[in-house]
């Protein structure tokens, strides 16, 4: 055994968990629309981005600051999709689905949308991921008999959370 | 993953063979690795489950993109 742990040495081995950290049965979307924020956010800012002069310097400083708002706008695309995904496939039951035939349609929909906005710098199309994830948050909550609220966010972006009344 | 796994176990995995119903893969979601066996394998996606019911949470279905690989053998 320790001699095969010589294999460490020359792959590093990286943790794997064999349990998520996230209790059962706490399912919440609201992850999913502080991440749909974060694209909107970040896309706003690339747009944003100036070059100040041709000088390298100022190249340097613009390529920098662009390649750190363009990996979290990757990681929080990312991140929509993981939220929604496991709350659809773990939390929704056939019985949410009769109540709500559109669901698979709208997870559907963010999946591809999500991705749109990865690959693009598309103000709009980050509003609609806003949009339909907020849809998903009110479904969610419906099927909790919970009534949902609009509330300003208090995000740079100025949009509106969907949160249980 | 117990008792097949546990905690302190290191796994060598590989990707280059086809994954099946009931082998063990790590996967990542976001920034995290995981450690689950494969329940069913459906188009794109697969449901992964824990051998132990007591101490497993689900981690929902699992594109077939995010796999590192099947486990093919502890040390």
């Amino acid at each position: 055994m320790k001699l095969l742990r010589l294999i460490d040495k020359f792959f590093p081995p990286q943790i794997a968990y064999a349990h998520c950290d996230i209790p059962c049965g706490i399912y919440d979307p609201h992850e999913a629309q502080m991440a749909a924020q974060t694209v909107l956010r970040m896309t706003n800012m690339i747009n944003d981005l100036e070059l100040a002069s041709d000088k390298v310097e100022d190249r340097k400083r613009f390529v920098h600051q662009l390649s750190r708002l363009q990996k979290v706008k990757e990681e929080h695309a990312e991140l929509v999709k993981q939220q929604v995904r496991v709350i659809w496939g773990d939390y929704f039951k056939p019985e949410h689905l009769e109540k709500h035939k559109d669901l698979h349609e709208l997870v559907f929909k963010i999946m591809k949308q999500a991705s749109f906005v990865r690959q693009n710098v598309d103000i709009k199309a980050c509003d609609e991921l806003v949009k339909m994830v907020q849809d998903f948050a009110r479904i969610f909550w419906e099927t909790k008999d919970r009534k949902v609220q609009k509330v300003k966010s208090g995000y740079p972006t100025e949009s509106e959370l969907i949160l249980p009344a | 993953m117990e008792p097949a796994y546990l905690e302190g176990d290191h796994v060598l995995t590989f990707n280059w063979s086809k994954i099946r119903e009931h082998d063990v893969i790590v996967f990542r979601s976001g920034r995290i690795y995981f450690l689950k066996r494969v329940i069913k394998i459906d188009d794109s996606f697969i449901n992964v489950e824990g051998d132990s019911k007591k101490l497993s949470s689900k981690v929902g279905p699992v594109e077939i993109s995010s796999v590192v690989g099947r486990v093919i053998f502890k040390y």
